[in-house]
């Protein structure tokens, strides 16, 4: 008994002196459009019309929801599903708007051709939709209808995860794999948990 | 009795540390059987590839394919496919070429032995690893000819010519169709490039950002984007300037800029928009290879400034409407002329790009 718990630790040590990263295959769904973390445990594929959800602990994938084809799937302040419509125009002056998004029924209407990168809470940001136009990128309140010019963020890729102890990729084929480095978890799991002793 | 089990322990620990510290690539190359395992750097290009079967109640059979990383995109590309012989188990030895460069990868596709067509499944992990430069392949003396098989299906599209047809005009120079090329490891060594009768745009490769065709943008994208950030433009053949000006096919919103349009002693015409400036005047005749100009990011698109970018035409006549995949009618390693930002914009490989992976 003790010597298995010897061995685990040691095994453990082992582990984390090691640094190895792990992947693994996310099985059942290839080439997803969207990628979202919703939290450590959770991540969101949106494939064509569906949206799942997948279980990072148990291994679930779960179809939780549709969306049109014109749709960017976001997050809303309290982790529940957000559709954003997506609508572009030819315009012939800059007095006109060529964009306009649509999030629960309020429609917001913009001068650049922008497309959403990401919609988490009451920000949308966005960038130049079209490959061939002069590249910008945006950050909008839903709330206020507000749009700012802002630099490239950072970590725009769907792969990305901000704390990077767990992260997808994507191989040629479409298959996505989750991929974790132990000794970064092992960081993630000791600032959780400082940060909760903190909170008591 | 315990503490000898302590002991052993302890020594099995020091070892794999000692091993580990002195020989990292090796010790932990062969954790689980596989070889080379992700990461690791080899120094040799003949490698026992080594994989495990870990369903215990069942025998498979074997397909190893090996591909290597294309450097500057870190996309990966399927160079051949090995029936493994079934005798081989889970094991083989393979030199990898030197054309297949340094950073290798590999998988293993499997089914299960009696099954009749066999469907491969593709393994869940790809395995990158490094060759040292210096390494010199020496093949086993035994070692059989690998088959070599199309990769098809889901490991690697097929590269396929689009059909196209032939230059209207009587004068032009016959051009013979390209090959569709379905075998991976012959792709890039195609001996119809010999006949097309046109040359590169630029003095050097420059990457694509839309190549020609329905693409995610466009229905049609009626040229190729090149990236090209203020770069001279060639002549692609002999010919005359026709054209020259301001593009404005629908006023100041929707502008191709400066513009070029060469007519070819084969009947076939070119044409250069968003150029940033020009150094040929209508009625010029230039020869393939002639700087006519400097791209730039000239014209408009919805009112709104474009990237700098060439957008680069051949035609079979005058008009627009008869344009053509100017990959049929260039003369030049296409393999290297790579998709640019195509894994953070995956968009951008559609169309007629002649390698639909990177």
């Amino acid at each position: 008994m003790l010597m298995e718990k010897i061995l685990i630790v040691i095994g453990m040590i082992f582990e984390l002196i090691s640094g190895q990263p792990h992947r693994e295959l996310i099985p059942n769904i290839t080439n997803p459009q969207q990628i979202i973390w919703k939290d450590i445990d959770h991540m969101l594929f949106v494939k064509d019309a569906d949206i799942f959800e997948y279980n990072v602990v148990e291994k679930t994938l779960e179809n939780i929801g549709t969306r049109k084809p014109n749709e960017f799937v976001g997050l809303d302040e309290n982790g529940n599903i957000v559709l954003c419509g997506i609508e572009h125009f030819i315009i012939d002056s800059e007095d006109e708007f060529s964009t306009v998004f649509t999030v629960n029924g309020k429609e917001l209407k913009f001068f650049p051709t922008i497309r959403p990168i990401s919609v988490i809470g009451d920000t949308i940001v966005a960038m130049t939709a079209m490959d061939f136009l002069e590249q910008h990128y945006y950050k909008i309140s839903i709330a206020s209808g507000e749009i700012k010019e802002i630099e490239e963020p950072k970590n725009i890729s769907d792969d990305n995860n901000e704390n990077m102890a767990l992260y997808v990729q994507k191989d040629m084929l479409g298959n996505v794999y989750l991929n974790y480095d132990t000794r970064e978890l092992f960081r993630y799991a000791i600032r959780t948990l400082a940060h909760r002793l903190d909170s008591i | 009795m315990y503490i000898w089990g302590m002991k052993r322990y302890i020594t099995i620990l020091i070892f794999t540390f000692i091993c580990f510290v002195t020989f990292p690539t090796v010790c932990w190359a062969d954790v689980n059987g596989i070889f080379p395992k992700d990461e690791a750097t080899v120094d040799t290009r003949t490698i026992n590839f080594r994989w495990v079967n870990t369903d215990p109640n069942a025998e498979y059979t074997y397909m190893l394919d090996v591909g290597n990383v294309i450097d500057s995109t870190k996309n990966y590309f399927p160079r051949v496919g090995i029936s493994v012989p079934s005798s081989n188990g889970t094991s083989y030895a393979y030199s990898v070429p030197k054309e297949f460069g340094n950073n290798i990868l590999w998988w293993v596709k499997y089914c299960p032995k009696n099954q009749n067509p066999c469907e491969h499944v593709l393994s869940s992990s790809i395995y990158s690893f490094n060759i040292s430069a210096d390494a010199v392949a020496t093949p086993p003396v035994s070692q059989q000819q690998p088959q070599v098989k199309s990769i098809e299906d889901t490991a690697a599209p097929k590269v396929v010519k689009k059909a196209t047809p032939p230059p209207s005009s009587s004068t032009s120079t016959p051009t013979k169709p390209k090959e569709d090329t379905t075998d991976t490891m012959a792709w890039n060594v195609n001996t119809s490039e010999l006949s097309k009768p046109f040359s590169f745009p630029f003095k050097e490769y420059i990457g694509v950002t839309q190549w020609h065709g329905n693409t995610a943008f466009q229905k049609p994208h009626t040229g190729i984007d090149f990236g090209a950030i203020q770069k001279e433009i060639l002549a692609i053949g002999d010919g005359e300037v026709i054209g020259k000006g301001w593009d404005s096919y629908n006023g100041k919103c929707l502008s191709g800029g400066n513009y070029l349009l060469v007519k070819h002693s084969n009947g076939m015409h070119s044409s250069y928009f968003h150029l940033q400036s020009t150094y040929v005047d209508v009625g010029k005749n230039v020869k393939k290879g002639d700087v006519l100009g400097i791209s730039g990011n000239t014209g408009s698109w919805n009112c709104q400034p474009l990237a700098y970018h060439l957008h680069f035409e051949t035609r079979l006549g005058r008009s627009q409407s008869t344009h053509v995949n100017p990959v049929d009618y260039i003369a030049t390693d296409w393999s290297k002329v790579l998709t640019l930002n195509a894994k953070s914009n995956s968009g951008r490989l559609s169309g007629d790009n002649p390698h639909p992976t990177f």
